[in-house]
């Protein structure tokens, strides 16, 4: 349910339209607020693993991968 | 021209760092596990170094390293006849992000929701939504249309707000939760 306050934001927005269409104009914003939500969480988990230095294992692998391509440049 | 007259090692080594953690964040959201993520970042780092060859130069090489690490993933979930479930949450307990600080309760329920999307929409979803992907990019990483993608993310999206708008008593992330589908085993059965 929609309270009167998100309706009366809605209407200083579009203060031509209808009710029915006001309505359905809050429907919409409050599904792309929930959108919204969701897509910063999902950036949030993403980041939050980006942003960790990369483990030992993995940075023994860079190095080992770079040596290998030295190497390889040498040959 | 050969590869390695036209790119010089140095260059490949700093590319391959710089795209590293955005890789290790992409196999860890796809998978749902944290160490499972570590080892298909290994897996794609050899198969690169092992084909760089067929890298065409002045082309998306992160592009092309998502590309090797989500065939990995997918193939090996081929090999195991299943997709990875998470039927008591433990797989996206063990994913949390940030040791020093304890998650929010919202911030779990969203790690839960995300390990209990199929693996092809949750790919999707993190391609787009997170890894800043194009639906073009996404599409030629996951070797489908564009407007496959487009689908996929939106049925993502729109399981991910049931879930987290579901009362406690019809969510799949809360305890007392009987309603899900499972099988035999008793595990969840594929998306909601």
């Amino acid at each position: 349910m929609y309270n009167g306050d998100k309706l009366r934001e809605a209407r200083d927005e579009v203060p031509d339209a209808n009710p029915g269409g006001v309505a359905a104009q809050v429907i919409v914003n409050h599904e792309r607020a929930k959108q919204a939500a969701i897509g910063r969480q999902l950036r949030d988990h993403y980041d939050a693993f980006a942003n960790e230095d990369l483990p030992g294992d993995i940075l023994e692998t860079l190095y080992d991968l770079n040596r290998r391509l030295d190497r390889r440049d040498g040959e | 021209m050969p590869f390695r007259d036209m790119c010089r090692s140095q260059s490949i080594s700093e590319e391959l760092l710089d795209h590293t953690s955005h890789l290790r964040a992409f196999a860890i959201s796809l998978c749902g596990d944290r160490d499972h993520g570590d080892d298909l970042v290994q897996e794609t780092l050899l198969k690169a170094l092992s084909n760089i060859d067929s890298f065409r130069p002045g082309t998306n090489m992160r592009s092309w390293l998502f590309t090797i690490l989500r065939n990995t993933y997918f193939t090996q979930c081929r090999r195991a006849r299943h997709e990875v479930r998470d039927a008591d949450g433990s797989i996206a307990e063990s994913v949390r992000s940030a040791p020093a600080q304890e998650p929010h309760a919202d911030f779990r329920d969203f790690q839960r929701a995300l390990a209990l999307l199929n693996a092809e929409q949750r790919e999707a979803l993190i391609l787009i939504g997170a890894a800043g992907f194009s639906y073009d990019e996404a599409a030629a990483i996951a070797g489908c249309s564009s407007g496959t993608v487009k689908s996929r993310v939106n049925r993502a999206r729109a399981k991910l707000t049931r879930m987290l708008a579901a009362e406690p008593g019809r969510s799949p992330l809360k305890p007392g939760y009987g309603a899900a589908p499972r099988n035999a085993s008793g595990r969840l059965t594929s998306g909601l």
